[in-house]
């Protein structure tokens, strides 16, 4: 039996390129240098013995004006408490980012989701359709740039 | 047809029989969809051949509001994400905002919040019940989970002035105390409550019809509930004892003597026995809460313009659905700059394909009914 | 004999009546027999309509009182008028005909499935000599007039261009046609002990109700008919929450009457003929006949409620698996073993 919580050291040897920090707010953070090792480092993640994290508990974005940042946390359904987040910053201009759907089956929808909010498309993705607009809507609401001629001003604001 | 003119035994081979399939729209509008979902079935007969969700008809752009409202003014919104079990969310949006700014929340506050969660996922339980027996085809539960769920209204329309969407949270503690004669009430609720499961267990559980349709429809193997994230009752009727409350205590739970509820089976059977005891669960939590009530403040000291640090965390609770989160990023203004909701149902929908390969269309709604999704939820 | 509660008396005298008129006029009795019939007919759909809105309010009370409710309150004392409303809200309302619908199928299905319950209603002796039609093969025609009405259920699925009501329609074909058998099979019991299809001397015979001597009979009867009526736990073709109301899904107003109408009324018939087989119709002490007919209809009719209101729904495939692979083969052995003892004995 592995130790229950993930160790920033650990995590620095088995994966020399990315960046292991003991983040605040969800396990240690692992920050990817670039998005092509995503899936490499996951399916490792996956099913490595002294990891075994199964369950991508929740995959989202961020825009910072500059770039995306996709955010994966990951959790154990064995060793409850161990977790770990995942990030990778991405360029805000097209970027490809290969899919997690062979590896998490959480993945597919919220993939789309991100797909849907942030427009970051997902190569080798079964159904890369917009999940919760409608499919004829207009840009991605959750980019800082997002502009609709129907969204009020909030007084003051 | 050449398959046509060979005698094909189409008994244990019923594709032979080349019947065609045909697409049915469950939903938007449908009185087992639980709200505004809409499923795509394909149909072979009475068997699904394919089942695909369609979600985002109450898509309300919940995470785009965030960013346009300071951390206080979202509170009061987070109610109308899972309106069934309103508390969590908003305890646990609160929960993200004190991490974020380092508030300790004062041990009464904890308390009131646990005792008002718990009747929560009471009172959500219930409606899941009867919502279940419905979609069976059993009328009769619902009336009487709804007399129950009933009261637990009121008892929060004692505590804060409203039956579901109670903006009772506030960041660093709770908006008000307990009302005189609350604590009577609730006490006199539990001790009626306590036969209740067993009543339900009467209706339903003893049934040999409720078992012949629930029993072994829609088995969700640990595979699948670690591939979808999917959380709550719905994982640990897979056999895998995962609770928050138990396992990565937030608030005061590790204060509490209760059990984690597990069945190993992973089908609708198992999902409802799960929820059943988590009633049971639930109100021991209550009583013990309410006999170790601790004196004292109610809320922290928090500044009326809450400006946290720059910095960002990831809150969870375990709510009646799963496992509730929130990540928060802030920027050091009075507004979130990114305000992701990660909710329960989201995993348990994304299931449904997979779970509903291959069953009967009646099987479709038990199914549907086990999992216990909220669509506002999904949808946000 | 109390002449004021025997209803035979009224009939005998209406018959009397009709006869001295047709002599009167100097017209064959042809004539006065098709008046009666008339007659008969339309006192037969009075009394099924006044059935049904008895029926109608007994079950919403019955279920409200069963599920901590009170049941229609509003509506004259106790809600005594609801169904009256109901009623005259029903009559009142728009008949729609969807656009993607057969139309003259859509229209007839209704009364198809009406007709056939309506007309089962004839044979069935209700006191001694009060029986609309005497047949010696009664039993037989109350099965065989009973059948079309799935043929109706059919017709308003596959009619109604909507895939809820065409999967609610063959639902229902494939459980009634099931379900007649074991029905049909249960009865035949009661029909060897009585040596006789005549409803009247099936009555006759039953000194002590058949149910002593047959009580897996009324036990396969009974779930049989709750099945072949449609109603929980067999209400696979409404399904209300899969199905959203099955094969009458689009139907509204007076047309959707007429199918709770038939929906009632067959229950009516099979209960009378359940009465009538196996607790021995009108037989009974101290009260009329009529009276007695009426209690032993409305235990089987409580019965039925109760069902609907407590269990929850069969699948499909379970409902073909109960009729065919448990109250069938229990059929044939009952007449098995009821014809063992007879020849016996």
């Amino acid at each position: 039996m592995s130790r229950p919580e993930l160790q920033v050291e650990q995590l620095q040897a088995a994966f020399p390129e990315a960046k292991a920090e003991a983040g605040k707010a969800f396990g240690p953070e692992l920050l990817l240098g670039s998005v092509e090792q995503l899936v490499a480092v996951c399916e490792q993640l996956k099913t490595a013995q002294e990891f075994g994290l199964e369950v991508l508990e929740d995959y989202t974005a961020l825009d910072t004006g500059e770039q995306f940042i996709l955010v994966l946390r990951l959790t154990s359904n064995q060793i409850i408490t161990r977790k770990l987040t995942v990030k990778v910053s991405i360029s805000r201009a097209g970027a490809k980012v290969p899919t997690l759907c062979p590896v998490y089956g959480s993945a597919e929808w919220y993939e789309r989701e991100i797909f849907d909010m942030f427009g970051i498309r997902f190569s080798g993705h079964p159904d890369m359709r917009r999940i919760l607009l409608p499919d004829e809507w207009k840009g991605h609401p959750l980019r800082k740039d997002y502009k609709d001629e129907r969204m009020l001003k909030r007084p003051g604001a | 047809m050449e398959a046509q003119s060979k005698s094909v035994d189409t008994l244990s081979h019923p594709e032979a029989l080349q019947t065609d399939v045909i697409t049915l729209n469950m939903g938007p509008q449908h009185p087992s969809t639980h709200g505004a979902l809409r499923l795509i079935l394909k149909l072979d007969g009475e068997r699904v051949v394919s089942a695909q969700p369609d979600i985002g008809y109450v898509h309300r752009g919940y995470e785009k509001m965030a960013e346009a409202m300071t951390y206080n003014q979202y509170i009061y919104l987070t109610d109308r994400l899972d309106y069934l079990s309103a508390i969590f969310n908003e305890w646990c949006y609160c929960l993200a905002c004190e991490q974020l700014a380092g508030i300790e929340v004062p041990r009464r506050a904890e308390y009131l919040r646990v005792i008002s969660g718990e009747l929560c996922r009471l009172s959500s339980h219930l409606v899941w019940l009867g919502a279940m027996g419905m979609d069976v085809g059993a009328f009769t539960p619902l009336t009487y989970t709804f007399r129950e769920r009933e009261m637990i209204l009121e008892i929060f329309d004692l505590l804060c002035g409203q039956r579901m969407t109670f903006n009772y949270c506030r960041i660093g503690g709770v908006a008000r105390d307990l009302p005189a004669g609350f604590i009577e009430r609730v006490r006199d609720f539990l001790k009626y409550f306590e036969r209740m499961p067993d009543v339900y267990d009467r209706l339903l559980s003893d049934n040999a019809i409720f078992l012949a349709r629930t029993r072994g429809i829609g088995t969700l193997t640990q595979e699948l509930a670690h591939s979808h994230a999917v959380t709550g009752p719905n994982l640990r009727g897979s056999g895998v004892s995962k609770d928050l409350r138990k396992d990565d205590p937030y608030s005061v739970y590790a204060e509490f003597d209760f059990k984690v509820c597990t069945q190993s089976e992973g089908d609708a059977l198992a999902r409802y026995r799960v929820r059943v005891e988590e009633m049971r669960q639930s109100a021991r939590i209550i009583k013990q809460a309410l006999d170790q009530l601790p004196a004292g403040e109610i809320t922290a000291k928090v500044s009326r313009v809450f400006r946290p640090p720059v910095g960002e965390t990831y809150a969870r609770v375990e709510s009646s659905r799963g496992i509730q989160g929130f990540y928060l990023v802030s920027d050091g203004s009075a507004k979130p700059a990114r305000c992701r909701i990660r909710v329960p149902s989201f995993a348990g929908l994304s299931v449904m394909p997979k779970l509903l390969h291959h069953v009967q269309v009646a099987d479709v709604v038990a199914i549907m009914g086990s999992i216990d999704f909220i669509v506002p939820e999904i949808d946000r | 004999m109390n002449y004021i509660y025997d209803l035979s008396r009224i009939v005998q005298w209406t018959r009397a009546q009709l006869h001295w008129l047709a002599d009167w006029a100097g017209t064959s009795v042809f004539w006065a027999d098709g008046l009666g019939t008339l007659i008969v007919m339309f006192v037969l759909f009075a009394f099924c309509a006044s059935v049904v809105m008895v029926l109608v309010y007994a079950e919403r009370k019955i279920a409200g009182h069963m599920q901590a409710r009170l049941g229609p309150m509003r509506v004259g004392w106790h809600g005594v008028l609801q169904v009256i409303a109901d009623t005259i809200k029903l009559i009142l309302k728009e008949t729609e005909i969807p656009n993607r619908a057969d139309r003259p199928l859509y229209r007839a299905a209704p009364y198809v499935v009406f007709v056939s319950g309506f007309l089962a209603l004839i044979a069935l002796p209700m006191d001694k000599n009060l029986v609309p039609v005497q047949l010696n093969v009664g039993l037989i025609y109350m099965i065989a007039i009973g059948t079309p009405g799935v043929i109706g259920i059919l017709m308003a699925g596959w009619s109604s261009g909507n895939k809820y009501s065409l999967l609610g329609g063959m639902r229902s074909a494939a459980q009634m046609i099931s379900y007649e058998i074991p029905l049909v099979l249960s009865l035949l019991g009661a029909v060897m002990l009585a040596k006789s299809l005549d409803l009247h001397t099936l009555v006759e015979a039953q000194k002590i109700p058949f149910v002593v001597y047959q009580p897996v009979a009324f036990f396969i009867f009974l779930i049989s008919a709750v099945a072949e009526t449609n109603r929980n736990p067999f209400d696979i073709p409404e399904a209300e929450s899969e199905l959203t109301a099955g094969f009458h899904t689009e139907y509204g107003g007076i047309r959707f009457a007429y199918f709770f109408l038939a929906e009632y009324v067959n229950m009516f018939v099979l209960s009378a003929l359940g009465a009538t087989v196996f607790l021995g119709g009108w037989q009974g002490p101290f009260l009329p006949g009529w009276c007695w007919y009426l209690i032993k209809t409305g235990a089987i009719l409580f019965v039925f409620i109760w069902f609907r209101w407590t269990y929850p729904r069969l699948r499909a495939d379970q409902l073909m698996d109960l009729s065919w692979k448990v109250l069938t083969p229990l059929a044939f052995i009952n007449i098995l073993v009821t014809g063992l003892i007879l020849v016996l004995m």
